[in-house]
């Protein structure tokens, strides 16, 4: 099977709304090389579980490469063209199995060498077809929250020294009250802003029941993921057990299926289910302490579902143990790690504010980090000071105040 | 082999164009001239004379230390960063000859992009087999050359047992280095019925923190060589081993341990130990990623200290430091920062390489990019011996 043979019937086995949506663009994939060509099918044979941000991405990316001039196209996918893809890799089922696919065709550019030319090449097609995609209706102004529990500290760590010169960073917030004022702040957001997926809080501890209750809030923890990371860690064990690779081992975890996981008994609706399954089993590792999940659940959650409101909460992680020792089940040593906690809790906020920087909008974007432990506390907003700092005494509202939200 | 792609697409444009080689190696420049107080790309400043003669002398000995397994320059040299490796600054760089662009060109996975470091040529095969790397490794070279049996490798167990060896046919068994692996040493005791709990020494049995491993039983061969070098070679006890891995941190502390011990015992004249603490960022956790760059720095500094007071060593050594490859950066939609190194972009490619020991110039840096291939070529010139089947060029800063 070569791209242009491809057919409305070759999409059969994908779940309804991605096949319709193949269909719809089945002349731009025909054209586009296998090299490139998967990447795509494997983010439409899971349209049916993506957010609706994402949906109207990858359309309108689409819609940008259909219109492309025969010159343009052929500029752009040439060098994708250019890679000569060795049988094992053609006779593939790349269109039912793109992450197959993937995989193989990874490790396939690093073998030969090829892995630079291709990163060169999807950034340029990427960047190409970015520039041309109409801006998005004017949407609120985000706002993201990270913070932490207050037993976070460690004296001689410089917080937020990545961030500092973007914004105004306070070294004394006075906030005896802070997770009333987060469920404040969220409670009015959520209320003014009724969208599926809009607000979202993202928790590294046990579910805070004040925030669950509220509607129109994504509430995701890492207690409530542990069925997902259950399993995740049984088809580890196997692996152990039976002495996969690394590279089968990546693929038996991106098949795995919300039902695989007992993800229903997390939440009813199937695009979160697929999503933290994801965030698990697939992406960036598998995320076993909780500072790490949270981290990378706030990226993904900022470039997937493009949120208006994103409240990220760092809790302590366990001390250092082996993913072998969290894989066999053994009981570990549980001592929290406070200070090593909230270094990964600053990188965090870092990681977080740069994923926030790339939305649609970011330029109005608010973004907070308040530390309760140290007292300190950094925004970043279009009327904040830039790289100032204040020993002055500050309450959180009065700091959000200096960024002019909306709310 | 390395992390699906995923998507052409997976999030915006931020890639940092200024994330080119010279762009990397700025910070290090930058460190320099604030240290120093003159401009430092491309010149030699502040350079110690070499002692006549020594290139190429046989005598000399020369050990290599990987700062592995991928530090990034924003952990190291770069100015936030500077806290985590105060030895490197204040003791180790003033003393020798500093190479702020390495390019690593290869596969960016440990043991292949290690093996190519040993052989001089960036292997290709695949990261997570432990297989013999296809061109002769340094240690081919230097015993074919010399007749002496004395290269030794230090290495973490997830795969480097053969890193010793090729599978060249003109080189091999015949020639190749001893492997010693320090986990697998203190497995063997472990296991030799010591009435002592394994749970005691897990950390110092970490060894992959991207994914788990199979680890099968050693065989009983395996388990009587590694308790032969324990008692003949690094003359040690099982109990006074086994006191002594208690007081240890990690991984690395371990292999130090060996090393040193190896040094006092053997005086091998080359010698690869690899660190693979820092690693320890697959695991997504940043403070034990610092912690492991921070460990890997006191160290570095151990094993020179441990040269100048050796008497086998001292006056007469060579130490080459460098990182196997980077780290992802932290912009790079294609992955989650330090994470992995998945990306293949600058920052994972480029590191450095100190180079301390007589006939190196002090207080020298040295802004023109090199290889990790070129190590070999270049061991080769200063221990005396050809090294033909390298694609590397020698260093001519170290000459």
């Amino acid at each position: 099977m070569i791209p242009r043979e491809l057919t409305v019937r070759s999409f059969e086995r994908y779940p309804p709304q991605g096949r319709a949506f193949a269909s719809s663009y089945l002349s731009v994939l025909q054209r586009l090389p296998i090299a490139v060509l998967v990447s795509f099918l494997d983010q439409i044979i899971g349209w049916d579980w993506r957010f609706p941000a994402e949906r109207n991405q990858l359309e309108a990316e689409l819609g940008v490469i259909k219109n492309l001039s025969t010159n343009e196209f052929e500029q752009l996918t040439q060098p994708f063209a250019k890679i000569a893809l060795p049988t094992e890799l053609t006779h593939l089922d790349w269109i039912n199995a793109p992450p197959e696919f993937l995989e193989r065709f990874t490790a396939y550019l690093w073998s030969s060498h090829q892995i630079d030319g291709y990163r060169a090449a999807a950034r340029l097609l990427l960047e190409q077809v970015s520039a041309q995609i109409p801006p998005a209706n004017k949407r609120r102004q985000p706002l993201v929250v990270v913070t932490c529990t207050k037993d976070l500290v460690a004296a001689d760590y410089p917080l937020f020294l990545k961030l500092r010169k973007y914004g105004l960073y306070a070294m004394n917030i006075q906030a005896s009250n802070g997770d009333e004022w987060i469920s404040e702040l969220l409670s009015r957001r959520s209320a003014e802003e009724k969208s599926p997926y809009a607000h979202w809080f993202l928790d590294g501890g046990i579910t805070s029941a004040f925030i669950s209750a509220k509607s129109n809030v994504v509430y995701l923890s890492y207690e409530q993921a542990e069925p997902v990371r259950s399993a995740v860690l049984n088809v580890m064990a196997s692996a152990v057990r039976s002495g996969w690779g690394p590279e089968v081992l990546r693929l038996r975890l991106t098949q795995l299926r919300p039902s695989d996981c007992n993800a229903e008994a997390i939440t009813e609706d199937p695009i979160l289910q697929h999503f933290i399954v994801s965030l698990l089993a697939d992406g960036s590792g598998t995320q076993i302490y909780t500072t790490s999940f949270v981290q990378w659940s706030a990226r993904e959650i900022l470039r997937r579902a493009q949120p208006d409101t994103l409240i990220v909460r760092i809790t302590p992680r366990v001390r250092q143990r082996s993913l072998n020792d969290f894989v066999s089940g053994r009981r570990g040593p549980a001592e929290p790690d406070f200070r090593g906690s909230l270094i990964d809790g600053d990188l965090a906020a870092y990681y977080t504010w740069l994923e926030l920087r790339k939305l649609p909008g970011a330029e109005q974007s608010v973004f907070l980090a308040w530390f309760p432990g140290p007292r300190q506390a950094l925004l970043i907003a279009p009327d904040a000071p830039k790289n100032v700092d204040t020993p002055n005494s500050l309450s959180l509202n009065q700091l959000l105040a200096l960024g002019h939200l909306d709310t | 082999m390395q992390q699906a792609i995923g998507s052409v697409f997976p999030v915006s444009t931020d890639l940092r164009s200024t994330e080119s080689p010279s762009a990397i190696s700025f910070y290090r420049r930058e460190f320099f001239k604030a240290m120093c107080g003159v401009a430092a790309s491309g010149t030699i400043f502040g350079a110690g004379l070499r002692p006549a003669g020594l290139s190429g002398n046989r005598s000399q000995k020369l050990i290599l230390v990987t700062f592995g397994g991928g530090a990034r320059d924003s952990e190291t040299f770069a100015p936030e960063g500077q806290r985590n490796i105060p030895r490197l600054l204040a003791e180790l760089i003033p003393q020798g000859t500093f190479f702020t662009q390495v390019v690593n060109r290869g596969i960016l996975g440990h043991y292949v992009a290690t093996a190519s470091i040993a052989t001089g040529v960036y292997e290709s095969f695949n990261n997570f087999v432990a297989a013999a790397p296809d061109n002769p490794t340094v240690f081919e070279y230097y015993r074919r050359s010399s007749g002496r049996n004395d290269a030794w490798v230090i290495a973490p167990s997830n795969g480097f047992q053969r890193i010793g060896i090729s599978a060249h046919k003109g080189y091999g068994p015949d020639f190749g280095a001893t492997v010693i692996q320090p986990k697998q040493i203190l497995s063997s005791v472990l296991g030799n019925g010591k009435t002592v709990s394994a749970i005691d020494y897990e950390h110092l049995l970490q060894d992959s923190y991207d994914t788990p491993v199979y680890q099968s039983r050693l065989t009983q061969q395996e388990s009587d060589f590694n308790l032969h070098l324990l008692a003949s070679i690094l003359k040690l006890s099982m109990e006074n081993f086994i006191a002594h891995a208690r007081t240890l941190n990690s991984a690395d502390e371990l292999s130090v341990f060996i090393t040193r011990q190896l040094m006092r015992n053997l005086a091998p004249s080359l010698l690869l130990l690899t660190l693979h603490d820092i690693d320890v960022a697959h695991a997504g956790a940043y403070s034990l990623y610092l912690d492991g760059i921070q460990r890997a720095d006191r160290l570095c500094a151990l094993i020179w200290n441990s040269i100048q007071s050796d008497p086998e060593y001292s006056g007469r050594t060579t130490l080459l430091i460098l990182p196997d490859f980077g780290r992802d950066a932290d912009g790079d939609s294609g992955g989650n920062g330090f994470q992995h190194h998945r990306t293949g972009g600058p920052l994972a490619r480029t590191t450095w390489l100190l180079a301390l020991g007589p006939g190196i110039r002090e207080n020298l840096t040295v802004d023109r990019p090199i290889e990790p291939i070129d190590v070999v070529p270049t061991i080769g010139a200063l221990m005396g011996f050809d090294t033909p089947l390298t694609r590397g060029r020698t260093i001519s800063e170290l000459l």
